[in-house]
């Protein structure tokens, strides 16, 4: 029993690798330690790639308006309706706001989760249920689904395995209690900007491949001796991202997941030519060149006045973008390997406030889910007439993380050790919801 | 301490004498012996005297070993011994168990201890087991309980069988203990000899609980429960415990009619189906205790029940020898009536490395592997640990002649003797200078310094050299950075931080440290500062914090190193703070008043003399009571953090002189003597107590003052050590042995690089030119500090300054500006060849420039060499920059 409650660390990260060396001290080998560790009673499941080899998550910081979007109430009165009316979709009875129609055109292709459901009215609170799975703790940091999907299937094709778009969104996307090692990739530059360009992805003016070369052996005649004489996980740690960089920086093929002037201008247009639209054409680049898992977001959604003129701003063009990624995806024969989720912190107040806005509200919003083995033409769950509570199947925050990393073929109930040998569940008690996978 | 000791064996004992005090200091006292060991020469100083650091986390039972001088012989106990020869050999000696005793042979005995010191039974089914260890003159102690002889005095007082003892009538007596000529005497005490004990809620109910691990938290001590019962985690609500099972779910839980039948007795022992499998046997002292209860009714506890007030657990260290060595180990609690009992059987061990040392549910260590083991024991709301330290049999070793410059290197060689572990040589001139710099100035050394310093032929070069940087700017700026980092000092609008209130906050730390204020007053006026943020710059930590719970959980873990965060919701799992000492530490801050003043900008923070923080549990407010000290006297109205910071910075709190040590510690090895530094708590214990304990001791010796403690650490020997490993240390990352690689922090990085490329940064709000680590404010940054994982201040966790590589920052020394703009930019190469310097002379220059040394022969040959056919010789030596800059000597402090 004291085994149970005591339990060891079952796998193994950069900064574990500190720990273990504390514990050993001294003639505790690395296998010995792996042993001893896979004797442990921690919950373990090998992760192997399912049906979502890719994720692009779409988030729409600040806490979108289920009802201006996807959960519509066009019976329900003025003050509750707002100020947009409904259309429909491809899928019968179904309705979107009026902003959507473009999505309306490929509702068979996505499913709207309508009873998502949590307890956080702050952005950064909601913020971290909806990148971890977890709700906020004073004593842990947890990593964002990039950073397990990180830590449990690694890179491909010489890309990071986690990229952010365009940059970092918040501080709960990163490696939590894992090592930095599995946090993202920030691109540090917009892709809808004229002169995008990753940072340092490409040579610096001026140097040309040989040049780059010869630097390369200069550096390996310098750092000669040291390398030598030091042996230090730091240094191997180090080497590990020269290694990704120099693989990156020769890989015509993964740099060229960076580069949109690989993309037609029609299809540009297709996306939209706008913030929203160039990063999901960038999203749909790096997944379909090796990234594993894209986060991005647009806009910002925290519409406590005047919700209407928001909407019809932003909404649009999240439409169209979202619309033709979809599509695109489909077109590619992607979609059914690529998981798409657009998510936000939370949804909005029922009722319109004296600002014609609305306010925070976690109790029901939306959240839409696309391909990877999620089932087209479906909506799971619905809010009450006023979308003040979930109605039917309300969708948890552990529910959705755990059915999402199901799809890419992890098991959320596997344990990954946080500081002071604690084991924690990718997620704590959540269930796959079988109705959402095709 | 009440013990009483045979004055024969003092003899042999080699006492401490005077120093006795010393073993009081030092959790793991050195075996004394009767002649001088071959060590190292340690200056005299060297001696930790008894120092308020004492009451460590590691609880330390220092062997009390009475003064030879003081002691008056006892010529009766002598006697009685020889004159009672039936008691000699009547009871207790037990032949060598089956258990193979490693017996050390070729050294010699030392030291005898038997634990516990003192036994006290009370009642009739109390008991208490004895264990006997001894030490030899190498360090290696051997478990001798089965070994030992035993003589009980007054047989009829109490009964000795199995290496216990237990009641049988009312009286006093002592059990005699000899080992291979040495004694010891354990006073015993029975009181209420036939008397029972009813079986407490409490004291006996709860104790199973934990030792079962029922209240866990992968069990029913998860926050939602565990098959719909849910107990508190680690037993932090008994009241509510006692609830859940008796009336909860009607009263399903038990059963008074037929006690055996409880469902709470039957899931335990697998009668019916349990998830958590069959804890305890039908029968059992675990089931007995839970019937017993049920048969008396389930009864709560009366409100003046003893509590447990601290545990005991022996023996207080182990230095075993040879793989399946073992040591039995023995817990005593003491309660508040003045009782003490054995709860070895309820306590929940855990040992941190399994492979060398792993203990059983029965308290039995055995060795494994070579290593170090730190191995913890869990009862009621206190965790404490020993240090395991396992060596092979047979090890070729013998104690080097290591010299020591200072009280530093006496400590760390001591521990690493125990290890059997040689540190490594002292490193070259060529490294110490620029080590020595990075680490005190934040930049590289400059032409002067390094040239000066390798001309210098004096003894006491690096001595010199110390001092020398110790008066340099850079050296309080270095400080005020990391201050700044624990103060979380940036503008934050919604905070209301201004930009104004954040340079003023900036510029009072600057001030403070640059005119070297002791630490304690800096403190002090921090935390009990009132009035305007404008007027009073240090009201500002009230400021850029204004959640009171949040206060009080930044004041512990960056003046005291410890994280309490757990404990606001439950009692904390790995270290001793409930959650009652968290909401008493609380209260300290429930009363901080804040208002908007005149300028908007501006807030005010006073003593509003009212306002209480609620415990969760009871709904009520805990008075006000230091962490881990009393409670102090408050009238009301008293402002209370007056009385915490009078306590806080002062010798009275035993982490607060720590604490900062092992900060300073930390900046200087990479990693603190407790590691990481802020998070310090039992089951993560300092790789070197004395060591710690001896810098803290110090620093408050000094009056607080950080610089001498720093020269004493740049002095020690074990700063100076080479980076190249030994035979024996190359696997050691925790004691110190030899010089581990560090890479540089963002600032001094990107500092560096324009030191040595010749260009200048601009920050917003300093001048052209100015260096990172003099940025005030957190917000400001660029994309190299931020990459390089720059603290951002927005909590005071140390884990902000991110060390760790990422590919972002391998792009950016490859391909971007940090590196190729500013070779450019700096024109250094082209400078020196317009100066007429030949390839030769300008590699010579780079390599004093980015390694302060200079290139050996066979890097030069070929460098020089790929330079030789090549059409730009200023665009080749500025590839070698370039690569220098990549490289990791240069990004690495060594």
């Amino acid at each position: 029993m004291n085994d149970k409650c005591f339990e060891l660390p079952n796998h193994f990260s950069r900064r574990e690798f500190m720990h273990v060396g504390f514990i050993g001290g001294l003639g505790l080998t690395l296998p010995g330690f792996l042993q001893m560790k896979a004797h442990g009673a921690q919950k373990f499941y090998e992760s192997k790639e399912g049906p979502a080899k890719n994720v692009i998550h779409i988030y729409l910081p600040g806490g979108m308006a289920h009802q201006e979007s996807w959960d519509p109430k066009p019976y329900a009165p003025l003050e509750y309706r707002g100020p947009f009316k409904s259309i429909p979709t491809k899928i019968p009875g179904v309705r979107f706001s009026e902003n959507f129609k473009h999505s309306a055109k490929i509702a068979d292709k996505i499913t709207v989760c309508r009873s998502m459901t949590h307890g956080e009215a702050a952005h950064e609170r909601g913020t971290h249920n909806m990148f971890t799975g977890y709700r906020p703790s004073p004593a842990v940091k947890f990593p964002s689904f990039g950073a397990v999907v990180s830590h449990e299937l690694g890179s491909r094709k010489n890309l990071p395995p986690y990229v952010c778009v365009p940059n970092v969104p918040n501080e709960f996307a990163g490696s939590g209690y894992l090592s930095s090692s599995y946090g993202p990739f920030g691109l540090g530059s917009d892709p809808s900007s004229d002169n995008f360009k990753v940072r340092d992805l490409s040579l610096p003016d001026g140097i040309g491949d040989d040049r780059f070369s010869k630097r390369r052996s200069l550096l390996d005649t310098v750092d000669g001796h040291f390398r030598k004489v030091e042996k230090s996980d730091a240094l191997g740690a180090m080497d590990k991202f020269y290694n990704e960089a120099y693989s990156l920086i020769s890989s015509k093929e993964a740099r060229e997941a960076f580069d949109m002037s690989k993309e037609s201008d029609k299809i540009k247009e297709r996306y939209g030519k706008n913030t929203a639209g160039q990063r999901m054409l960038l999203s749909r680049r790096l997944v379909e060149s090796g990234v594993r898992f894209v986060s991005m977001t647009y806009g910002g959604w925290d519409n406590h006045q005047n919700i209407e003129a928001a909407f019809n701003n932003q909404g649009p063009v999240l439409d169209q973008a979202f619309a033709a990624l979809i599509s695109d995806l489909d077109e590619r024969g992607l979609l059914d390997s690529t998981l798409v989720m657009m998510s936000s912190e939370f949804g909005r107040t029922p009722k319109i406030n004296k600002d014609s806005g609305r306010d925070h509200y976690p109790r029901v919003f939306s959240v839409v889910l696309a391909g990877g083995g999620i089932t087209r033409g479906q909506v799971y769950g619905s809010s009450d007439a006023f979308a003040t509570a979930p109605e039917e199947n309300p969708l948890s925050v552990e529910d959705l993380a755990t059915t999402v990393y199901d799809r890419i073929g992890i098991v959320a109930d596997k344990e990954l050790m946080a500081p002071g040998d604690r084991p924690m569940e990718i997620v704590d008690g959540g269930k796959v919801i079988k109705e959402l996978l095709a | 301490m009440k013990i009483l000791l045979f004055l024969f064996p003092l003899a042999l004992l080699g006492n401490p004498g005077p120093s006795a005090p010393a073993a009081e200091a030092n959790p793991n006292p050195a075996p004394t012996t009767t002649e001088p060991k071959p060590t190292a020469p340690i200056p005299p100083k060297a001696e930790p005297k008894p120092s308020p650091a004492q009451t460590s986390l590691t609880e330390s039972t220092p062997i009390p070993t009475a003064d030879p001088l003081e002691k008056k012989p006892a010529p009766h106990l002598d006697e009685n011994r020889t004159n009672d020869p039936k008691a000699t050999v009547g009871i207790g000696q037990e032949a060598p168990t089956e258990k193979v005793a490693v017996q050390p042979t070729g050294r010699k005995l030392v030291r005898l201890d038997a634990y516990p010191q003192l036994v006290k039974l009370q009642t009739k089914e109390d008991f208490n087991s004895i264990v006997v260890r001894a030490t030899f003159d190498d360090d290696v102690t051997l478990d001798v309980t089965a070994e030992s002889n035993y003589t009980l005095l007054e047989k009829g007082t109490a009964e000795w069988k199995n290496h216990t003892l237990y009641p049988i009538k009312d009286g006093k007596t002592e059990l005699r203990v000899a080992y291979r000529g040495l004694q010891k005497t354990i006073p015993i005490e029975v009181v209420q000899a036939t008397a029972e004990r009813p079986i407490s809620f409490n004291l006996d109910v709860m104790p199973v609980f934990m030792k079962a691990g029922c209240n866990s938290g992968s069990c029913h001590g998860s926050a939602r429960g565990q098959d719909r019962f849910m107990l508190s985690l680690f037993g932090y609500d008994p009241k509510g415990d006692h609830f859940r099972i008796t009336r909860e779910e009607g009263t399903r839980r038990i059963n008074l009619a037929i006690p055996e039948e409880s469902m709470l007795v039957e899931k335990s022992i697998g009668a019916v189906p349990h998830t958590g499998g069959k804890l305890f046997e039908k029968g059992s002292s675990h089931w007995k205790t839970l019937v017993g209860w049920l048969r008396d009714g389930v009864p709560n506890d009366p409100e003046d029940v003893a509590k447990p007030e601290k545990i005991e657990f022996f023996p207080p260290d182990a230095l075993l020898e040879g793989n399946g060595s073992t040591q039995q180990m023995t817990v005593l609690a003491h309660y508040s009536d003045g009782t003490t009992r054995d709860v070895t059987p309820l306590t929940v061990f855990q040992s941190s490395n399994d492979v060398s040392a792993s203990i059983d549910e029965k308290g039995l260590i055995t060795a494994g592997k070579r290593g170090e083991a730190f191995v913890m024991a869990r009862f009621n709301v206190f965790t404490v640990g020993v240090q395991v330290v396992v060596i092979p049999e047979n090890l070729k070793y013998q104690k080097p002649v290591v010299p020591a410059n200072n009280y530093i290197d006496g400590l760390v060689h001591d521990k690493l003797h125990k290890l059997r572990i040689t540190p490594s040589e002292i490193c070259s001139d060529e490294v110490f200078v620029r080590r020595v710099a990075l680490d005190i100035t934040g930049v590289l050394p400059d032409r002067e310094t390094y040239d000066s310093f390798m001309a210098d032929q004096s003894p006491d070069k690096r001595a010199k050299l110390v001092d020398r940087l110790l008066e340099r700017k850079e050296f309080t700026e270095m400080w005020v950075m990391k201050f700044a980092e624990l103060l979380q000092i940036q503008t934050d609008d919604n905070q209301g931080m201004s930009y104004k209130a954040t340079l003023l906050y900036f510029n009072w730390l600057k001030d403070r440290i640059a005119n070297n204020v002791p630490m304690d007053r800096i403190v002090r006026e921090l935390l009990t500062s009132t009035g305007g943020t404008f007027v009073n710059p240090s009201t500002n930590y009230y400021q850029v914090e204004r959640d009171n719970l949040k206060i009080t959980e930044n004041v512990a873990q960056v003046f005291m190193g410890m994280r309490i965060q757990c404990a606001q919701c439950h009692n904390h799992p790995f270290d001793q703070w409930t959650q009652d000492d968290y909401y008493s530490f609380a209260s300290f801050f429930s009363q901080i008043g804040r208002k908007r003043a005149a300028d908007p900008r501006e807030s005010i923070i006073y003593n509003r003399k009212s306002g209480e923080i609620n415990h969760p549990v009871h709904k009520e407010p805990m008075p006000p009571k230091f962490l881990g000290g009393d409670a102090p006297e408050l009238k009301r109205g008293d402002d209370r953090r007056v009385a915490l910071a009078n306590w806080l910075a002062s010798p009275e709190n035993p982490f607060f002189a720590r604490n900062l040590a092992n900060i300073v510690w930390a900046h200087f090895f990479g990693q603190g003597i407790i590691e990481p530094v802020d998070d310090v708590r039992v089951s993560n214990p300092p790789s070197n107590p004395q060591l710690l304990d001896e810098l803290a001791r110090r620093f408050t010796e000094y009056d607080y003052d950080f610089k001498k403690l720093v020269r004493d650490v740049c002095n020690s020997r074990t700063y100076q050590l080479s980076s190249a490993p030994t035979e024996s240390n190359k696997d050691d990352l925790r004691n110190f042995a030899r010089s581990h690689l560090r890479r540089l922090r963002a600032e001094v990085l990107l500092d560096v690089i324009s030191q040595v490329t010749e260009t200048k940064n601009k920050f917003q709000g300093l001048p052209l030119g100015a260096k990172a680590i003099q940025i005030a404010d957190g917000r400001v940054s660029n994309y190299f500090l931020t990459t390089f994982g720059r603290a951002t201040r927005e909590t005071v966790c140390s884990c902000e300054v991110v060390m760790e590589p990422s590919l972002s920052q391998a792009l950016h020394l490859l391909n971007g500006e940090a590196t190729n703009s500013r070779i450019r930019q700096g024109k250094v190469v082209r400078n020196l060849l317009k100066d007429g310097k030949n390839p030769e002379q300008i590699l010579d220059n780079l390599y004093a420039r980015c390694y302060s040394r200079k290139p050996r022969p066979a890097e030069r040959a070929n460098l020089l060499a790929s330079l030789a056919g090549s059409e730009s010789p200023a665009e080749s030596l500025e590839d070698v920059f370039w690569a220098l800059l990549n490289s990791k000597e240069f990004i690495f402090n060594h």
